[in-house]
């Protein structure tokens, strides 16, 4: 059984960068039988990972909530636009995944999104996402180990 | 007349535009432009100088590995330690950015030229029995055809038993891109993002196991070059020939040069480099490299003009996005006030011209193959094919430089960090040149620049008005298709373009997550 997150985004543009904060996080933890990967902006990172029972991405997700909202949702729940590649960097989180499936090594796939803030040059997160970030760990653990977030949550 | 663009911006922010206004069936005008403002250098302002290996290489998720390279570069030289960097840090330097870079051009041709050339649709009607092949027409049958498809028609032309290799190449390339990347980890600590590369050298040292460890991918990954890529590259090569004569270009490249062979000489530009340092032309004369002549210039970009035309040593970011003429966010670097192509067809054909022999035997024993001239480098086909023999050469270097590593000696040397000091950092990414300037106040970062090669190869117009190297590279280009211009595509990603990431927010159907939240 094969466990696995992944924090995505840019540490660059601040709450962009909210899954790699996570990653870093995860990787003091150091949960059991769970690995996990900061792959910041890399576009194929996924590319770099085997034989996955489940994964559990970690991204800023735009979705219209209070700054620091955390969502759960699925890859088939994110539209698809058509687009032309000019570049390596028009590959997205999507097309990673995608990709991932002509190798068949890839059985559960959770995104776990944050509603970022700040989208401006900086390395630290807002406060808002910055006082989230405990309890976005907890719905990542209780995710990647299939069970409910521990304590007590005010949302 | 009409225009054709090509703005895959739409979704994203900020990314590579294409412009092309056809008239008679032939590109009139092309603009490339990029949308994205990326302002770097203003958050690299008041920190600790050490800071820029980590910053910079967040600035992209394809080229990282050269960033951390260019910055190290750059901070060696500002503390005064260029010349005491120790023969291990100087080589396990060179094995991660080589591992990467091979690893990124297998990746380009596979996973973005190839899918121009090769047909990966025609895998729906697939009979055979390869579980590769399979996979793909499983994957075609499910309805994914994800970076398929959109794509432009018409113009696929390998027979059917040679497109299905191809394709099943394409598979066996995600596993030879990942060993190159397993490779750079290893001396790295972790990739993406590697940790090791550091001004001083690296933060590990080398080990027997690890040593064996290289050897044994690296074997794996030269039979596929030899055996695969190139072999690949050289079909298409010869199945398109007339991409040969399309997307010439300015004529003119530069190199900076990379891998270090010398780890005494504090001077980049008169060290010693398995790539050098140089320019030339059409005319395949060879000329040294000089630093001091590169400037930027703003004149058709959102900066104001008060900075235009400064060595990126003194360069400034001041926009101005109401700014009468402008088109981009990119500045226009230039040498000697001439418009210069960088990447891979500029390291090789440079190195040609230099005469350096490894380049020299190879490019002619494969214009030989291919019955082509030297010149007809200059081309969409000829700078696919210069990536091929440049990860050949890279691959086929690498196993020395990993024998000639020395367990148990260090791989790093101290500094004391400068409270004045300037650097400069120069390496040949492997999208082209790449140049890090530093400037050191109060041991803070006072000034901070970064020159990708992008910059220079999609570059708008500049002060003189000349367009820049890839908008040259598509004027005159014959459409055969205004509906189908796979013309333009195939000129572009020849060019292996590379701008800033963007903002990566995963956007979901409706941007309505509300069903979603969790907390």
């Amino acid at each position: 059984m094969t466990k696995f997150v992944v924090g995505i985004g840019n540490l660059l543009l601040r709450d962009e960068g909210v899954g790699c904060h996570v990653a870093h996080a995860l990787q003091e933890i150091g949960p059991s039988g769970v690995e996990v990967m900061d792959a910041g902006t890399c576009a194929d990172a996924l590319q770099l990972i085997q034989d996955i029972d489940k994964l559990v991405i970690v991204d800023a997700a735009k979705g219209g909530g209070k700054p620091g909202q955390i969502y759960r949702f699925r890859p088939e729940d994110i539209g698809r636009e058509q687009k032309t590649f000019l570049s390596l960097h028009d590959m997205d989180l999507l097309d990673d995944l995608t990709l991932m499936k002509i190798r068949g090594d890839i059985r559960e796939t959770v995104i776990i999104g944050v509603e970022p803030k700040e989208l401006s040059w900086g390395l630290e997160l807002s406060t808002e996402v910055g006082q989230k970030m405990p309890q976005i760990i907890d719905v990542v653990l209780a995710e990647v180990n299939n069970t409910s977030p521990k304590g007590e949550m005010k949302c | 007349m009409g225009k054709i663009a090509i703005d895959p911006v739409t979704r994203i922010e900020g990314h590579l535009k294409i412009e092309a206004v056809v008239d008679g069936g032939k590109v009139k005008e092309a603009k490339s432009a990029g949308m994205l403002f990326r302002g770097l250098e203003l958050i690299m302002r008041g920190r600790d100088p050490r800071d820029a290996q980590r910053i910079t290489q967040r600035v992209c998720g394809v080229c990282p590995t050269s960033h951390s390279t260019a910055a190290a570069l750059n901070l060696d030289s500002a503390f005064d330690i260029a010349d005491k960097i120790p023969d291990n840090g100087r080589i396990m330097r060179n094995l991660i950015l080589g591992a990467a870079h091979i690893a990124d051009h297998i990746l380009h041709f596979y996973h973005l030229v190839a899918l121009d050339y090769v047909d990966v649709a025609r895998l729906a009607k697939y009979e055979g029995s390869s579980p590769a092949l399979n996979s793909i027409k499983d994957f075609i049958s499910r309805g994914e055809l994800g970076p398929f498809v959109p794509r432009y028609e018409g113009d696929y032309r390998l027979a059917d038993d040679v497109n299905e290799q191809a394709v099943a190449h394409y598979v066996m390339a995600f596993d030879m891109r990942r060993k190159g990347q397993e490779m750079a980890a290893m001396l790295g600590g972790k990739m993406p993002h590697n940790m090791g590369i550091m001004p001083g050298g690296v933060t590990s040292t080398p080990t027997v196991d690890v040593m064996a460890s290289l050897l044994w991918r690296l074997k794996e990954l030269q039979e596929f070059v030899d055996n695969v890529y190139l072999p690949d590259v050289v079909t298409v090569a010869q199945t398109y020939s007339d991409y040969f004569e399309i997307g010439h270009g300015c004529g003119n490249l530069l190199a900076y040069g990379s891998y270090e062979l010398d780890g005494k000489e504090a001077d980049l530009s008169k060290r010693k480099r398995f790539f050098r340092a140089g320019t030339t032309s059409t005319s395949l004369k060879f000329d040294q490299f000089d630093p001091t002549r590169i400037t930027e210039e703003v004149k058709h970009s959102w900066y104001a003009d008060s900075i235009s035309g400064r060595h990126p040593s003194q360069g400034d970011v001041v926009p101005d996005e109401k700014k009468k003429g402008a088109y981009s966010w990119l500045k226009s670097p230039r040498y000697g006030k001439t418009v210069f192509e960088v990447g891979p067809l500029a390291r090789m054909m440079v190195n040609y011209a230099a005469g350096n022999p490894a380049v020299k035997t190879l490019v002619d024993s494969t214009l030989a193959r291919t019955g082509l001239k030297p010149q007809d480098m200059f081309s969409v086909m000829g700078r696919n094919l210069a990536r091929a023999l440049e990860t050949k050469l890279i691959a086929d270097a690498m196993p020395d430089w990993i024998l000639q590593l020395k367990p148990g000696e260090p791989a790093c040397v101290s500094y004391k960090l400068p409270e004045e000091s300037s650097g400069m950092g120069l390496v040949g990414a492997a999208r082209g040149a790449l140049g890090h300037w530093i400037e050191i106040k109060e041991g803070k970062i006072a000034n901070y620049q970064v020159v990708t090669p992008s910059t220079w190869n999609i570059s708008p117009r500049d002060d003189k008005d000349q367009p820049g190297p890839l908008e040259q590279a598509l004027t005159g280009t014959k459409i055969r298709d205004e509906a189908n211009p796979f013309e333009i595509v195939r000129i572009v990603r020849a060019f292996d373009p590379c701008l800033a990431c963007s903002i990566h927010v995963v956007s979901p159907k409706g941007h309505d997550l509300g069903r979603f939240r969790v907390c």
